[in-house]
C-alpha cells in the first residue's frame, strides 16, 4: 500500500529552509519568550512614561493568546535587568527575587492571595499579565494603578504585525512574500483577536507558499 | 543605528556541509559609533524551528575579540568549527525543520547588542554508515556514545543502547499506569484514592442537595473507572484472545523502503468475535509549542500504512489465529530524530477489534536510520539484513491444532511445468508491483483461460477466509505451500468437497494440482490460486 504523504511534503534538504521566499524560516513558527517582545507592534511610550512613577503598577488583562505575555517581553528590553517570572500552571512556581526595583509577573492570577498581597504592598514597580485584575487590590496598597484590557484586533495592526513577522525572517534584500488584505480580513472574521489561533493558519499559508502553493488564490 | 553591523561570510558559500567537515568563514564588523565591546561572542551549532519549541545546541563558542572600537573601524575575524561526524543533517519537514547556524553578537554595554546569523546546510553521504545523532535527552547518555561512530565498528551492544532517549518518568497517572511495569504502588495509591472519594462522597450525598450530591459522589468512581479501564483494557482484551504475540521483523531499526513483517498471532481460550484487526505503519513529525496552559502538541503525519487483515468473522476456541502484513517503509523517510518538543517518531501499531468488549492495542516503536547504518549495524548482529514473508499461515486463517499424519500424501512425483512456472512467477511480480487495482485485474484477466501445473510442498492448511473465497471454493480449504522455482509461496483454494482429503494431507506433503490464479492476497504478497480439485 503506497504511503498517504505527498511527495511535497517529503523534500529532501537540498537548499537552505525558505530560501525560494527569500526568507530563513517560517515567520509564523513559534517564537522563544525572550524573542517576542522584538516583533511587537507596540506603542510603548505611554506605558514607560506611566512606569517612572514609584511602586507604579501596570496589568495587561486578556484571554490567552491576546498578547499580554508579548506586551510584557516587548517593555523587558526597556528593563533589560529586571528580573521575569512566569507562574505555569502546573507549578512549581519560581521563586520572586528581592529587593528588584522593577519585576515582570507573567500570569499573576495563579498566584496565592498572600503572595500577592506581599508584592503588591512592597516596593517594586510591578508590570503584570494575568486573566483577572489586582487593580482594586494595587490602589488599596496606594499603588498608581494602569490596566490595559487587550483585546480586539483591527486589519491594519494584524497587517502590520504580520510584516515585522516577516521582515524578521528576511533572508536578503528583495522581495518577500505579502499577505493580501482579503486573507487578513479573513483571519480576523475567523479567529477574532486570537493572535495565537491566527498564526496557526499563517504558518500554514506559508508552509504552502514554500512548497509552490498558492494559498491566496485571488491574488496575483 | 546600532553601534556596529556584523556580518558573517562562510568560505564556498551556500555549499552544503559533510558531517565531520570543518566550516570555515569570517566575521566582518563595521563600527558605526564609538563604543566598548565586552566579546565579540561566536556561537555555532543547530536549532530547530517551525511550530514546535526551538531547541538548540551550541557545540562550539568562543570569543573573537574584546575591546574598544571607534567609528570607521573595519575588521575581520576568522572561525572555524567542525560539524559532528554523527550530524544531525538538515531536515525540512512540515512542522519540523533543522538547520545549522553560526551566529555573532557583539556585546555593548547600555546599548542594543548588535547580531548577524548565516545558516548553513548539512547532508549526509548516501553512502555513510556513520551512526547519526538521532536524539538528546534525560535518556540519552547510552546513546551519546554511538554518535559519529561507524556503524560497522558497534557490536550488538548498540542495538541495546537504542532507546527513546526522551524516556522520562510519567508526568500524570495515566501515563504512568499505562507504562508496563510494577504497579502495586499505584494501584495501593488507587486504593487510598477511592476511599477518599467514597468518604467525600458520602458527605457529599448527605450535605448537598440532589443530584449535586449524588454527582460529587459519582465523579471520582467514575474517573477511577475510566483510569482503570486505560490501564487495564488489554487485559480485559486477553480474556477473550488469550496471550497476543506481536512481532515485527526486522525489529527495533529499519531502513528506507524497508519491508517490515508485522504479525500478530493468538489462540483464544474461548470463541470470539473480531471486528477487524489492523496493522499500522505510522510516521510523524510531532512538535509541542507554548508552556503551560498554552503547551499544544502538532502533529504532521509523513506516513500512515494501514493493513486491515479482516472484516468481521468468529474465531473458534483453541485455535492459532494469526494476521500478518508486510508494511513498507517509504524510500525517503526521514531518520528518527527525538529531541525536546521536536521529534520524527515511528512505530508499528496493532489494534484487534473486539466488538462490545475492550479492544487490544499495542505499539512497538522503530528506529529508521539510513540504510548504510543499517545493514552494518544487522551485520554487526547478526540479524537478518531484510524481512521476508513468514511462511506461517496468516491473516484470516485460523489453523486448527496439528494432528500426526500417518503419512504424508504424495502423488506422482512430476515436477511442476516449469514453462507454468516461469508464467506464474512472471504474473506474481507483476501484481507485486501493481499499484492500482486495475493493474492486478489485467494480470487476471489476461490469465483467465490459463491452468497452472503445479506440484506444490505443503506447509499448513486452514479455513478459506470469508474475503479470499470465491464462489467454488466457499466453505473450503486453503493450502499454504511452495512451488520449486517460484520465490513466493502459493495459497490454493479447493472446495468444500476436498476437505476430507486436504485435511488428510500432512505439511511437507507434496500434491499436484491443476490450477487458475484467482487473487493476490496483498497481506502476505502472494498468489491465490484455485483448484476444482486435489
Amino acid at each position: 500500500m503506497a504511503p498517504n504523504a505527498t511527495d511535497d511534503e517529503r523534500r529532501p534538504a537540498a537548499q537552505l529552509a525558505f530560501s525560494n521566499l527569500n526568507l530563513r524560516r517560517n515567520p509564523f513558527g513559534e517564537v522563544p519568550d525572550s524573542e517576542r517582545g522584538a516583533l511587537a507592534v507596540l506603542e510603548l511610550g505611554p506605558w514607560r512614561e506611566f512606569l517612572e512613577q514609584e511602586r507604579a503598577y501596570l496589568e495587561f488583562l486578556g484571554e490567552s493568546g491576546r498578547g499580554k505575555s508579548t506586551r510584557l517581553h516587548a517593555l523587558r528590553g526597556h528593563f533589560p535587568e529586571a528580573p521575569y517570572c512566569y507562574f505555569p500552571e502546573d507549578g512549581p512556581f519560581p521563586t520572586i527575587p528581592d529587593g528588584s526595583p522593577v519585576l515582570f509577573l507573567d500570569e499573576t492570577w495563579r498566584l496565592s492571595w498572600w503572595t500577592r498581597r506581599r508584592l503588591l504592598r512592597g516596593g517594586a514597580r510591578l508590570i503584570c499579565a494575568t486573566h483577572h485584575s489586582h487593580a482594586k487590590a494595587a490602589r488599596r496598597a496606594g499603588r498608581p494603578v494602569l490596566s490595559v484590557t487587550v483585546q480586539g484586533l483591527k486589519p491594519e495592526l494584524l497587517s502590520a504585525i504580520i510584516e515585522r513577522r516577516v521582515e524578521a525572517a528576511r533572508r536578503r534584500p528583495g522581495s518577500v512574500p505579502v499577505v493580501p488584505e482579503s486573507r487578513i480580513r479573513a483571519l480576523i472574521a475567523q479567529h477574532g483577536d486570537s493572535l495565537r489561533t491566527l498564526e496557526y493558519d499563517l504558518y500554514d499559508d506559508f508552509e504552502a507558499l514554500r512548497r509552490g502553493q498558492n494559498p491566496w488564490p485571488r491574488q496575483t | 543605528m546600532a553601534k556596529a553591523d556584523l556580518s558573517i561570510r562562510l568560505e564556498d558559500g551556500d555549499r552544503a556541509r559533510l558531517p565531520g567537515e570543518v566550516v570555515r568563514g569570517t566575521v566582518e564588523v563595521a563600527v558605526n559609533s564609538d563604543c566598548t565591546c565586552n566579546g565579540l561572542n561566536l556561537t555555532f551549532g543547530w536549532r530547530t524551528h517551525g511550530r514546535g519549541n526551538k531547541v538548540t545546541e551550541d557545540l562550539h563558542a568562543e570569543t573573537l575579540t574584546s575591546g574598544t572600537w571607534q567609528t570607521g573601524e573595519r575588521m575581520t575575524f576568522p572561525f572555524e568549527a567542525m560539524v559532528p561526524p554523527g550530524g544531525p543533517a538538515s531536515y525540512h519537514g512540515h512542522h519540523l525543520n533543522v538547520d545549522w547556524y553560526v551566529r555573532v553578537t557583539a556585546d555593548i554595554p547600555w546599548a542594543l547588542d548588535p547580531s548577524a546569523e548565516q545558516d548553513f546546510l548539512v547532508e549526509r553521504p548516501a553512502d555513510s554508515d556513520i551512526m547519526p545523532m538521532i536524539g538528546n535527552g534525560p535518556g540519552s547518555s547510552e546513546l551519546l556514545a554511538l554518535y559519529g561512530r561507524p556503524a560497522s565498528e558497534l557490536s550488538s551492544a548498540a542495538l541495546s543502547a537504542l532507546k527513546d532517549p526522551l524516556e522520562r518518568a510519567p508526568q500524570d497517572l495515566v501515563e504512568a499506569l499505562s507504562r508496563p511495569g510494577p504497579r502495586l504502588p499505584i494501584f495501593i495509591g488507587l486504593g487510598i484514592f477511592v476511599v477518599a472519594a467514597m468518604f467525600i462522597g458520602g458527605i457529599a450525598i448527605t450535605v448537598a442537595p440532589f443530584p449535586i450530591g449524588c454527582l460529587v459522589s459519582l465523579a471520582p468512581l467514575a474517573m477511577l473507572g475510566f483510569v482503570a479501564f486505560m490501564v487495564l483494557r488489554n487485559t480485559f482484551a486477553k480474556r477473550k484472545l488469550g496471550e497476543v504475540d506481536f512481532t515485527v521483523q526486522p525489529e527495533q531499526i529499519a531502513a528506507p523502503g524497508d519491508s517490515l513483517v508485522v504479525r500478530l498471532a493468538f489462540t483464544p481460550p474461548q470463541e470470539v468475535k473480531l471486528n477487524a484487526v489492523e496493522l499500522r505503519l505510522r510516521g510523524v513529525e510531532r512538535v509541542v509549542s507554548g508552556s503551560g496552559t498554552n503547551r499544544t502538541t502538532h502533529t504532521h503525519e509523513l506516513c500512515r500504512m494501514v493493513e486491515r487483515c479482516h472484516a468481521a468473522q468468529t474465531c473458534p476456541p483453541g485455535e492459532l489465529v494469526e494476521a500478518e502484513a508486510v508494511l513498507q517503509l517509504p524510500a525517503d523517510a526521514p531518520s528518527t530524530f527525538l529531541v525536546r518538543d521536536n521529534t520524527i517518531d515511528w512505530s508499528i501499531e496493532a489494534h484487534v477489534d473486539i466488538p462490545l468488549w475492550p479492544d487490544w492495542n499495542a505499539t512497538k516503536k522503530l528506529f529508521v536510520l539510513p540504510t548504510p547504518v543499517v545493514a552494518a549495524l544487522r551485520a554487526g548482529s547478526g540479524s537478518a539484513a531484510s524481512a521476508k514473508v513468514s511462511s506461517t499461515p496468516g491473516s484470516l486463517t485460523t489453523t486448527e491444532p496439528s494432528r500426526a499424519a500417518s503419512e504424508p500424501v504424495t502423488t506422482v512425483a512430476e515436477p511442476s511445468s516449469s514453462s507454468d512456472v516461469t508464467l506464474l512467477g512472471a504474473a506474481t511480480e507483476r501484481l507485486a508491483s501493481a499499484h492500482y487495482g486495475n493493474d492486478r485485474e489485467k494480470v487476471f484477466s489476461d490469465l483467465r483461460e490459463t491452468r497452472f501445473a503445479l506440484e506444490i510442498r505443503v506447509e499448513s492448511t486452514g479455513a478459506t477466509s470469508g474475503l479470499d473465497a470465491t464462489e467454488t471454493s466457499r466453505g473450503g480449504k486453503t493450502i499454504r505451500g511452495h512451488v520449486e522455482g517460484l520465490e513466493t509461496a502459493i495459497a490454493l483454494q479447493l472446495p468444500a468437497d476436498c476437505n476430507d482429503a486436504v485435511d488428510a494431507l500432512g505439511n511437507g506433503g507434496v500434491i499436484q494440482v491443476s490450477a487458475q490464479l484467482v487473487g493476490w492476497h496483498s497481506v502476505h504478497g502472494l498468489p491465490i490460486l484455485e483448484a476444482a480439485s486435489l
